[in-house]
């Protein structure tokens, strides 16, 4: 895959990238990093992607991989709750809540307070059309685990948004 | 039908971040000088640097030269630090073996092992003279044993870590994932695998959900068996007595014990209890009790180390309900601060 190719390939992936990291780390910030640093470990790495039907899988996988790195120097998995907590954190709290209120969506915001266990899975699924299986595989558990997490965030989110149809 | 499109939910990218990814992209060429010959990513810490120096002495890679996990299994495992990788090579949790066998033109090369008290994870490498690997290829005989015992093992997966299907290769990676059901009839002092009857796929032009059907099933029948030692092993379990309650909604479940491994965690809860707030919960429909699978460990200063699960056997066996577990990454046992079942419904500090 040459320079022009890959390019292109990001850019239309840039939202879905974005998509994926935020259900991990939510600080802006950080999905800037993670973002980054997975464009750049997959152009260096493209030769190993034989098929370029996988592009976006593989370089979610990559993504992933990314953002749990980030997860791990922070030496935290945070819940939104314990946001204010870390260090650095307390502007991207006032702008998340901005940005939140700005944009009013109540459902988003919902899904920003499940588990990761459960948003991460749940992005995937829904606004990005993975199936359970393909889920399975990027986050290296079982098919079973995926639909179980799916079914509990689907419980959570149509107890918290006052039962609407999920 | 679902009454939210997600999609729609779901916020732009702002412009701080969509300028992050313009940046990167204009760094496109120093990514590339940064690629070694062989194209993997330099981006390691000091103890890779020493680690690959060391290795690069003797004409080896890290990896071969026993120093640190096959990259590939550390990426199956969310890229274990690199101090971790090392102590468990040093306590022999981890292992390189590089132990290859061919037949019918197929090499199967074993370049990672992982194992505890509780699982065994293998990871080969498998090169073929023909396009034959892809997610769909595999052995359709394989058995893993400790010496002469086959029925050890439960919860058993083997399959190719491919991207995908349709387009055969003719190198991939393959693992075997297995849990140690009958504790009492593991010797492990060494595990036999022997894998037979290689399966392929060939494909035609089609409207599959991966944009080929297939046309055809092809089996290569050769046999690859290999034995690895494991008498070295340390055993980093801990046991833990608990004897106390996870509060549920429905009621509270006795959790008796906990022990863990490396790779994995086995919760025992009291049967009873554990049917009795299933019955308030489900009734008679069938459900699943969430919160005894869910798992989460987190070191002495309160850093997670674990989080979720992944394969699941769960047994009752009189008045005990026992939950055996695999973990998503690999731990270090000595450093277990708590262990957090469910979302909080209980703390278990060692």
């Amino acid at each position: 895959m040459d320079k022009e190719e890959f390019t292109r390939q990001i850019l239309a992936m840039e939202k879905s990238m974005y998509h994926v990291a935020k259900s991990i780390l939510r600080c802006d910030e950080d999905c800037a990093d993670a973002m980054q640093n997975a464009i750049l470990a997959a152009y260096s790495r493209r030769d190993d992607l034989r098929n370029r039907n996988y592009f976006k899988t593989w370089l979610t996988r990559i993504l992933i991989n990314e953002c749990y790195g980030i997860l791990r120097k922070k030496k935290e998995v945070v819940g939104l709750e314990e946001y204010p907590e870390l260090p650095g954190q307390a502007e991207f709290t006032q702008a998340f809540s901005e940005v939140e209120a700005e944009n009013g969506s109540e459902v988003f915001l919902e899904l920003q307070r499940l588990e990761e266990k459960y948003r991460l899975p749940f992005t995937l699924h829904y606004v990005e059309g993975y199936s359970a299986k393909e889920i399975g595989k990027l986050l290296q558990i079982s098919e079973g685990n995926v639909k179980t997490r799916l079914y509990r965030a689907r419980n959570i989110l149509r107890e918290r948004l006052k039962g609407v149809q999920i | 039908m679902s009454d939210i499109n997600w999609k729609r939910e779901m916020p732009d990218v702002p412009e701080a971040v969509h300028e992050a990814v313009l940046e990167a992209l204009k760094k496109l060429d120093k990514a590339e000088d940064r690629t070694d010959s062989k194209g993997k990513h330099r981006r390691r810490k000091t103890l890779v640097v020493l680690a690959a120096a060391l290795a690069a002495a003797f004409g080896m890679t890290a990896a071969a030269a026993g120093l640190l996990w096959n990259e590939r299994a550390a990426e199956e495992f969310h890229n274990p630090a690199l101090s971790l990788q090392q102590e468990t090579i040093e306590s022999g949790v981890a292992d390189i073996p590089d132990i290859s066998v061919t037949d019918k033109g197929i090499t199967v090369t074993a370049v990672q092992t992982l194992r505890d008290e509780n699982r065994v994870y293998l990871l080969f490498k498998v090169s073929s003279e023909e396009a034959v690997i892809d997610g769909n290829s595999g052995f359709e005989d394989w058995k893993l044993y400790d010496g002469e015992i086959t029925d050890i093992f439960g919860n058993m997966g083997a399959q190719f870590l491919c991207e995908g299907t349709g387009e055969l290769l003719t190198e991939g990676y393959y693992m075997i994932d297995a849990m140690n059901v009958i504790k009492e009839d593991w010797k492990g002092e060494k595990l036999s695998v022997c894998l037979s009857d290689f399966s392929y796929y060939t494909y035609e032009s089609g409207d599959s959900e991966e944009g080929k059907s297939v046309q055809a099933a092809h089996h290569i029948d050769g046999v690859w068996e290999m034995e690895f030692p494991l008498e070295n092993v340390e055993n980093q379990t801990h046991h833990y007595e608990v004897g106390q309650k996870m509060e549920l909604p429905e009621g509270s479940i006795l959790v008796k014990s906990m022990e863990i491994s490396p790779l994995s965690i086995e919760v025992v809860y009291d049967r009873a209890d554990a049917d009795k707030v299933f019955q308030a919960r489900y009734g008679e429909e069938d459900g699943s009790l969430w919160e005894l699978f869910a798992v989460k460990i987190l070191d002495k200063e309160g850093n997670v180390m674990n989080e979720g699960v992944g394969g699941v056997s769960s047994a009752n066996q009189g008045e005990d309900k026992t939950v055996l577990m695999e973990l998503s990454g690999v731990i270090d046992t000595e450093e277990v601060g708590s262990i957090e079942l469910g979302e909080k419904n209980l703390v278990f500090r060692p």
